[in-house]
């Protein structure tokens, strides 16, 4: 990130201070798991088992999760393909 | 909408864990509610105002405003610790800080969990640095990324810092390796869940 930084290579760094962010999320994630949230009396913690809902409800979720990152996939794309490009400074505001 | 229907999505599948962390953690969480509000303040009103003075005060709006991405990601980097006063019934409350220690009564906020902030705003700052060179040219473009190349080794060091801190305070968190294959052995091993 710094060395294509400092070369000007700004999409090169952004992209690696992007790998940097999901690294540190997905580290803090894996270390954890698979409790939820610790307690300070281990007995305590809520983990992803003794925190799961029934049979419908995780099938509920995990459709519905589908489905929600589908769309947020998708407006993620969109925004970004519609304001691709480098902007103007001096343009139009509002 | 969508990021809603994925919190719910959460709600669905593990509705205690999720109503243990929203109402333990209330006031972090509207803390960046107010900082996003600010931030919205301070992007909407400069423009209505053309005064000097309130253009300078919407503009230092905005400084805390953007902390609030911060905030959220060093809700999730603070997580490993295990403060969370939780009781038997899933519920819990911790002060905003008491000692600033790590010890058998902390508040939200101590030296290690500050730390960890540090490193998320230090992180965002070159994160929001390099976009703005991506998406400017010119001497925008070169001022932002001399901005980066200027800041990137803070989150590096802090982020040393912080892992090592962490490693400190809990070291069994750092055995990220096993955990990584539990986590993707998950489906088969929790099918007592999921029934065929």
């Amino acid at each position: 990130m710094i060395w294509a930084a400092s070369k000007a290579k700004e999409k090169l760094a952004f992209l690696a201070s992007g790998l940097y962010l999901t690294g540190m999320l997905g580290g803090a994630a894996f270390a954890l798991y698979p409790t939820g949230l610790p307690a300070r009396v281990g007995a305590y913690s809520l983990t992803i088992r003794n925190t799961a809902a029934g049979h419908h409800g995780l099938w509920v979720g995990l459709v519905g999760w589908i489905f929600g990152l589908t769309l947020a996939l998708a407006c993620f794309f969109f925004i970004y393909r519609r304001f691709k490009g480098k902007v103007q400074v001096e343009g139009e505001g509002y | 909408m969508d990021s809603r229907l994925l919190v719910d999505c959460l709600h669905f599948a593990f509705p205690q864990l999720y109503a243990s962390s929203f109402s333990g953690f209330y006031l972090p969480r509207m803390m960046a509610l107010w900082l996003l509000m600010l931030r919205a303040i301070g992007i909407e009103f400069r423009v209505h105002i053309p005064n000097p003075v309130w253009e300078s005060f919407f503009d230092a709006n905005l400084f805390p405003g953007q902390c609030a991405a911060g905030d959220f990601l060093w809700s999730c980097l603070r997580q490993p610790d295990p403060r969370s006063a939780l009781g038997p019934d899933g519920y819990f409350f911790e002060p905003l800080w008491t000692n600033w220690r790590v010890g058998p009564n902390p508040g939200i906020l101590d030296w290690c969990t500050v730390l960890a902030g540090l490193v998320a705003l230090a992180a965002i700052a070159v994160h929001g640095a390099l976009y703005v060179a991506v998406k400017t040219e010119a001497a925008l473009a070169a001022r932002a990324c001399g901005l980066a190349v200027t800041v990137s080794p803070v989150p590096s060091l802090l982020t040393v810092a912080s892992l090592a801190a962490t490693a400190l305070v809990r070291p069994t968190v750092m055995n990220i390796t096993g955990n990584i294959r539990s986590a993707f052995s998950c489906p088969l091993s929790s099918s007592g869940h999921w029934p065929p």
